[in-house]
């Protein structure tokens, strides 16, 4: 996949994951209240006995069930399953099913639980709005910043900006560490011949000599540019099987040794 | 603590108010007051309160000794309320938290006494002679003091508590606190990248004191008894995710533990394949309970992120969740936040929680799911009948898909409950129970029924070989294993050894009912059966240390010790509190830094007998057989080259880590006796080819062979070289045993880096088995 298409294709994953937890809490929230109000709440008839009044959809409403842990719950074994339903015709290798599953079941959950885009939206623009008003009332030269979000999200973002660092050391060292190159010597046969392949060290700064050997004693030597440090060699008209070696010499000298056959 | 002893009348009260919302608060009074009954219903979260009690509030200790107790001081600021609930002794308060964490609460409609009978009118507690010191069953901290049990019930008023601790609580320090945890980590990020650098040793040197860093910062905030509830479960959760960033970043830019590959490949072969079920040859069970690697390929189709990425996030995810859930599991029987983020604190000095619950492998998962699913099953009745059976159904199914064991475990859990609650003869609730355990049972069964020749195959021989060690070091048959050293005969430093025996000391004497252990505090009723269940758990302790003297009962104990675990978590985190609170001292803040300097040495303990040595810890050079520490620059060179380079599921042998590099990340069929029928071990132990080594290569139709010479530098750390009982146990393989592969004609040398080399074996297939075509895990490309 391409840059573009990459971040299209998580642009699409959010506003499906974002629309299906929305309309997941739409839907709980909703199911709640219908449960209460038809006298189907569990707990509530248990309740009923000892205090009626606790059998109200208000406080139904207030102890509503969209909370944190059921959320969580149902999107993490929402994906599980749905991921097992999409593995099980064959298509987990493929972001369009994924997309198109979920996608649908979060259309559903927000039509279900009654989310409606334009109040959603209204109501994004309305805690957008505020919060724009908030941080000019807390503008850098009122006094009032200290008070006001500027000087929270500061303050928050320090802890953030730390493990940023922390995380960021720690993959660029990893990274670099882990995947430092070595000096190594491989060799496949292919259709057409043989492939060699040369990887070289940091340190490897000689001249790199690569010398093949077929089984009726022909040699090639092919000099290795010094600042390459991956090099694909194919060589051509040995795509007969039969034993060839290929050694690979840093100034003159044999440092590996493979054969092929 | 000056800032706990102030009076409740200096604290500003105000609606939005979200630093004191331990429970419920005094705004929630204020703001019920003055308006009228529907009014207030339709801002509020169920708080019921009903019962009013005196109690001891922290850090008033000498004013209950001088007979007077805190709630004096609240009745002035609540006289309005009072009046209000005098006319209705069920009053909903505001709990500020409601909308962006959950509420303290039980279910909707249950009172916090369980039931009528226990209710007392408002009028009492006003007029209560006294404060009288009732230590037998202290709730929580929020309420040390509970009334007599009536009917066998002790009652608990959470309400009650935060009255008077609210006013009491201390400035919300959760920002410092993730300050100072996001530079513990990165003084572990920096250690890790000394050990990188070729010194491991100075890196350790500075991993424990980041460590400790972490741990010491959550532990203060959680046993101080004036934080906030909102404080504890934001703390609750840093320490959780602070302490998982720390073990990953050993291996933050790709996985490298050995559990984790064998996971990778189940993954790999999803991706690859595009179905589920796809053979594994290093642990065939993996993809018959695929939940992790489901929920992970969702995320990396969904969301185009790489692979790596979605692996963090979603562990990170399992994390949160398991640290959240445990809060609110213990916060809901003890009806305090102070217990709960003491559990929290004490589940994160388990041995597993550090370690191998951080890892990409599906117990990480499920074990988050089961803790879930324990607090759905508490919280069932606030979410009525639907919702609670699709949560509950939806649960059960997502672990029956992601782990055997902690699916039956859970359901040996729920049985348990279910026992508790008829032997209480609550027999409602052990129906409801019982039918969630039926169903659970049906699903784990169900599901286990499709892989149950792999199931055997897998645990089986782990089972009967526990047995069978366990057995023979009781008959004196043979000896206990060594303890504080590896396979390899690395030794563990003594400091850490006494951390070690220590906290397992602590743990132990913490079932006996002695010192601050006397306290048994009771619970909120409703839960009383779940929380008797813990208690067992929490008494079964001591197995995990007997379990420690075979490798094998060892490895299993060690496992067991994430469940019971949960139980000590929340008894401990009752008592500990409830001993803290109630504890008659004239030094109540020394006794919290005494015990938070323990929660530190059994932290450093249990990390230590989770992890092992200190090179398990620590990245750094080269060793053998050691999880991360034995894949470098070659061993990746080499197997990146045999993963683009040879045939897609070439069968191959190798040695416990290139080898299951090898399978994992370039999906190639590592031969073994598990996935194979056939072993490629003894292959590694001769100094010839001779009739016997060509056997093993053609039983097990093996075509490459990929050796480390540096296998021969010494004994393996993680107790054989590449398969369990390959060689009587101290075999060391020497180089002419590696060598040989050099030297044997029909054996040639496709691919060398120096220490690690890759033969093409092919020719030394015997003749009577003709070559085949290796059989490939259907599938796509590389």
């Amino acid at each position: 996949m391409n840059t573009v298409t990459t971040v299209l294709q998580a642009l699409l994953g959010i506003t499906i994951l974002v629309l299906g937890v929305a309309g997941l809490h739409a839907t709980l929230t909703r199911t709640a209240k219908a449960g209460t109000d038809s006298g189907g709440n569990d707990s509530a008839a248990d309740a009923s006995a000892a205090n009626p009044r606790t059998n109200s959809p208000v406080s139904s409403r207030a102890d509503s069930p969209a909370n944190i842990a059921p959320l969580f719950l149902l999107t993490v074994t929402g994906l599980m399953v749905g991921s097992l339903l999409v593995a099980v015709v064959g298509l987990a290798d493929n972001p369009l099913a994924y997309d198109l599953l979920f996608g649908a079941v979060a259309v559903a959950l927000a039509t279900f639980g009654r989310l409606r885009p334009a109040t959603f939206l209204a109501r994004i623009r309305d805690h957008l709005l505020r919060e724009a008003s908030r941080w000019k009332a807390a503008a850098w030269k009122t006094s009032a910043w200290k008070a006001g979000p500027r000087r929270a999200v500061l303050l928050t973002s320090v802890p953030i900006l730390i493990l940023a660092v922390a995380v960021g050391l720690s993959w660029w060292s990893d990274d670099t560490t882990m995947n430092a190159p070595v000096t190594a010597l491989g060799a496949t046969r292919t259709h057409t011949g043989l492939e060699v392949t040369v990887t070289r060290a940091e340190g490897d700064n000689g001249d790199l000599l690569l010398e093949v050997i077929n089984a009726e004693g022909r040699q090639w030597r092919l000099p290795l540019e010094p600042r390459k440090k991956k090099v694909d060699v194919p060589v051509g008209s040995e795509a007969t099987p039969a034993p060839t070696t290929v050694r690979l010499l840093v100034n003159g000298k044999i440092i590996r040794s493979i054969t092929i056959q | 603590m000056p800032t706990e002893s102030r009076p409740a009348e200096s604290r500003p009260l105000d609606e939005d108010d979200t630093t004191n919302d331990d429970t419920t608060n005094n705004n929630a009074i204020e703001n019920a007051a003055p308006a009228t009954d529907s009014a207030i219903r339709e801002r509020t979260s169920t708080i019921v309160i009903t019962a009013f009690t005196p109690r001891r509030s922290t850090g008033s200790v000498a004013r209950e000794k001088s007979g007077t107790y805190d709630n004096d001081r609240m009745e002035e600021k609540t006289g309005q309320a009072a009046a209000h609930v005098d006319s209705d002794p069920t009053v909903v308060l505001l709990d500020p938290m409601a909308g962006l964490l959950e509420t303290v609460t039980g279910p909707v409609g249950e009172p916090a006494g369980g039931n009528s009978a226990n209710h007392i009118s408002l009028p009492g507690w006003i007029s209560l002679p006294g404060w009288r010191p009732w230590r037998k069953a202290p709730a929580s901290r929020d309420d040390p003091i509970s009334t007599p049990p009536a009917g066998g019930h002790p009652v608990v008023r959470s309400v009650t508590t935060s009255l008077t601790s609210h006013g009491l609580t201390v400035p919300d320090r959760s920002l410092a606190v993730a300050t100072i945890m996001a530079a513990g980590v990165l003084l572990v990020a920096v250690s890790y990248l000394i050990g990188r650098s070729g010194h491991p040793d100075a890196g350790t040197a500075l991993l424990w004191p980041g460590l400790m860093t972490v741990f010491a910062t959550g532990a203060i905030r959680l046993l101080r008894t004036g934080t906030s509830r909102q404080e504890r479960l934001r703390v609750s959760v840093l320490l959780g995710v602070a302490l998982y960033f720390c073990f990953e970043l050993t291996q933050i830019s790709a996985v490298r533990e050995f559990d984790e590959l064998l996971h990778l490949r189940t993954l790999l072969d999803l991706q690859a394949t595009g179905h589920v079920f796809t053979p594994h040859p290093g642990l065939p069970v993996s993809p018959r309970f695929p939940g992790l690697e489901l929920l992970t390929n969702s995320v990396v189709q969904l969301l185009g992120v790489p692979n790596q990425v979605a692996v963090i996030g979603v562990v990170l995810l399992a994390r949160f969740l398991l640290v959240y859930g445990l809060f609110l599991l213990i916060e809901r029987l003890s009806r305090s936040a102070y217990a709960a983020g003491v559990g929290v604190a004490i589940y994160s000095c388990s041995p597993q929680f550090f370690f191998f619950n951080a890892q990409f492998a599906y117990q990480s998962l499920a074990i988050a799911l089961t803790v879930l699913l324990l607090l759905i099953v508490v919280d069932r009745p606030r979410y009525g009948r639907i919702i609670a059976a699709l949560l509950i159904a939806m649960t059960w199914i997502a672990l029956s898909l992601t782990h055997h064991i902690t699916s039956w475990i859970t359901v040996g859990l729920l049985a348990g409950w279910t026992l508790c609650a008829f032997v209480r003869r609550d027999r409602a609730d052990g129906r409801a129970l019982a039918g969630i355990t039926l169903v659970g049972l049906l699903t784990t069964a169900g599901w286990a029924l499709v892989s149950i020749s792999m199931l055997s195959d897998y645990l089986g021989p782990i089972l009967s070989e526990s047995f069978h060690q366990a057995g023979n070091v009781a008959s004196g048959q043979a000896k206990s294993r060594k303890m504080f050293t590896d396979s390899a005969g690395t030794a563990t430093p003594t400091w850490q050894i006494v951390a070690l025996l220590g906290s397992t000391l602590l743990w132990s004497v913490s079932i006996l009912p002695v010192g601050p252990f006397k306290f048994r505090p009771d619970t909120d009723s409703r839960h009383a059966t779940l929380y008797q269940l813990l208690r067992l758990m929490h008494l079964a302790f001591p197995l995990t240390v007997i379990g420690t003297v075979a490798p094998r009962t060892a490895e299993l104990s060690t496992r067991m010790s994430t469940f019971i675990y949960l139980g000590l978590a929340a008894v401990l985190g009752l008592t500990i509190t409830s001993y803290l609170t109630t504890h008659r001292t004239t030094r109540p803040a020394h006794l919290v830094r005494l015990t938070t300097a323990l929660s530190v040495f059994v932290f450093i303990g249990g990390t230590v007998l989770g992890s092992g040595a200190d090179w398990s810890r620590m990245p750094g050079p080269y060793l053998v057989i050691a999880d991360g520490r034995s894949i470098d620059p070659y061993v990746v060179a080499a197997t990146d080259w045999a993963n683009t380079r040879l045939p897609q599921g070439s069968r191959v042998a190798g040695d416990r880590e290139t080898g299951v590099r090898l399978m994992s990340i370039g999906r190639q069929w590592l031969v073994t006796s598990l996935g194979s029928r056939a072993s490629a071990a003894p292959l590694y132990f001769g100094s010839t080819i001779g009739d016997y080594e060509r056997t093993v290569i053609t039983t097990g139709r093996i075509q490459y062979v990929i050796v480390d010479t540096r296998l021969a530098d010494g004994l393996p750390h993680e107790t054989f070289y590449a398969e369990n009982g390959e060689a009587p146990v101290g075999s060391q393989l020497t180089p002419a045993m590696l060598a040989k592969f050099d030297t044997q004609p029909g054996s040639v040398k496709v691919y060398d880096n120096g220490p690690v080399k890759i033969y093409d074996v092919k020719a030394l297939w015997l003749p009577t088995t003709p070559p085949t075509t290796t059989p490939r895990p259907a599938g796509g490309d590389r």
